[in-house]
């Protein structure tokens, strides 16, 4: 299956693909929750340059930053029409009984860029520099300190793993399924609603049969190879923090910190 | 013996919610808004059990954060919408004991099985809606105008999504039923 991208990863060598995982994920948590408070023109302004910057240090092209809007453009604009008609203020124009006024105008952008840069933001520190399996390594990482509460964070880990590795296993084999299934006449693009489920159906069986059969035989390998769940897993490529991530984390940290003045401050 | 038995419920977790990742691949009828994605895991409940269909769950949305194909609003949104809503899809699994007694060799009514399977859908799709209907009015809501109900709005939008996902998986089900004890019984070994 040729077609498949699995998720959102910009292969690139730049500076922000990087930086260690984990402290790219504990950022986009505080940008997320730090863009909540923003509501200023100003404030806002400063905050898209520095994604700006995060962009241009990234090296993604624009076409890619812009497809991660793409799920929320619809929302965005949606709340954008809303507060232009809806919030009180100084009438610009009336369009019957409905009316545009100056504040909710700014309201409307101010919310949609707020959005829009959310989304920008924390896929340009997660999904887009990070591949999923250092993305699964790092929510291991921060995880761990709920070993003490008995979370098996390990086994989630395995889990999360074992996922990755056999989704495109799994989405060759729905192709090789479907290949065989159309050879024998299953139809699932023409005929009623109905005789299409039906044809859904004819896939599903043996992708789900397949799936409980390979999980028998993963585990019998696994054990035979005296995989035990609780004992420490080593790790090829263990993450190790370097000074350029502390580096990066305290800028970023203080660059958060100045955007939050501003909005409060000035 | 016993660790293995567990091992083998840990992967089975896993290929199945990778099942549910996938599931986007397979041809649905066009023009219809459907989709069985939820059927891996309510699959994995019956068969495994409540702890194994919410790890199941819980799984499939950390695959759907990790992989970018989540709508990511603010941490609790992601919490809400993914991680906790996705989870409660495991509750499907307090059917799991009845529904295994249902399978066992000498029963060969199919009318209570399918009742079971009809019902953990139900379940499980609809306390999954539940939290997609709070996430809908706390987090969406702040962007509807003021005055206007955001408990409307978040119910209208995931109201129309949960019927169609849920009238999907439970149509299916149905069709499945001659294959529960492939799918869904576990034999003992």
């Amino acid at each position: 299956m040729n077609s498949l991208t699995l998720g959102n990863y910009y292969p690139g060598n730049s500076l922000l693909h990087k930086i260690d995982p984990r402290i790219k994920l504990s950022l986009s948590l505080v940008f997320m929750i730090g863009i909540f408070f923003l509501d200023k023109p100003l404030s806002l302004g400063v905050y898209a340059l520095g994604i700006l910057v995060l962009i241009l240090i990234s090296r993604i092209d624009a076409l890619t930053i812009l497809k991660q809007v793409r799920p929320v453009i619809f929302f965005s604009i949606f709340a954008f029409i809303i507060n232009i008609f809806s919030v009180p203020g100084d009438v610009l124009a009336r369009l019957g009984p409905l009316q545009i006024t100056r504040e909710g105008l700014i309201t409307g952008f101010l919310m949609m860029s707020r959005l829009i840069l959310l989304v920008i933001g924390s896929s340009l520190l997660m999904t887009l520099t990070t591949t999923s399996l250092l993305l699964a390594d790092s929510i291991e990482s921060l995880l761990s300190p709920l070993k003490v509460v008995k979370v098996p964070v390990h086994d989630i880990a395995m889990m999360i793993s074992i996922a990755l590795r056999f989704i495109p296993t799994l989405a060759d084999e729905a192709d090789k399924i479907m290949k065989a299934q159309s050879a024998r006449g299953a139809n699932y693009d023409t005929g009623k609603f109905f005789d299409r489920i039906k044809g859904m159906v004819t896939i599903l069986i043996p992708l789900f049969v397949s799936a409980i059969k390979r999980a028998e035989d993963l585990a019998v390998a696994m054990e035979s190879r005296c995989y035990r769940g609780d004992m420490e897993r080593t790790k090829y490529k263990p993450l190790k923090l370097q000074t350029r991530d502390i580096v990066f984390l305290i800028v970023a940290l203080l660059f958060m910190t100045g955007v939050l003045l501003i909005q409060f401050l000035l | 013996m016993q660790n293995n038995k567990r091992l083998q419920v840990l992967i089975e977790i896993a290929l199945f919610a990778a099942l549910a990742m996938i599931l986007d691949f397979i041809p649905t009828p066009k023009g219809f808004k459907i989709t069985v994605k939820m059927l891996p895991i309510i699959i994995l409940a019956l068969r495994r059990g409540l702890w194994p269909g919410i790890m199941g769950g819980l799984l499939w949305s950390i695959l759907q954060i990790v992989l970018g194909e989540a709508d990511i609003i603010s941490p609790v949104q992601v919490f809400l919408d993914y991680l906790f809503s996705f989870s409660l899809i495991g509750m499907a699994g307090l059917f799991q004991p009845a529904m295994q007694r249902a399978l066992a060799p000498k029963n060969h009514k199919m009318g209570k099985p399918i009742g079971l399977a009809v019902s953990a859908t139900l379940v499980g799709s609809f306390l999954r809606y539940c939290i997609h209907f709070i996430s809908g009015f706390v987090y969406y809501g702040q962007y509807a105008p003021e005055g206007q109900s955001p408990y409307l709005y978040s119910f209208l939008f995931n109201g129309t999504d949960f019927l169609f996902e849920t009238a999907t998986c439970i149509v299916v089900m149905i069709i499945l039923a001659g294959f529960y004890n492939t799918l869904i019984r576990v034999k003992e070994n």
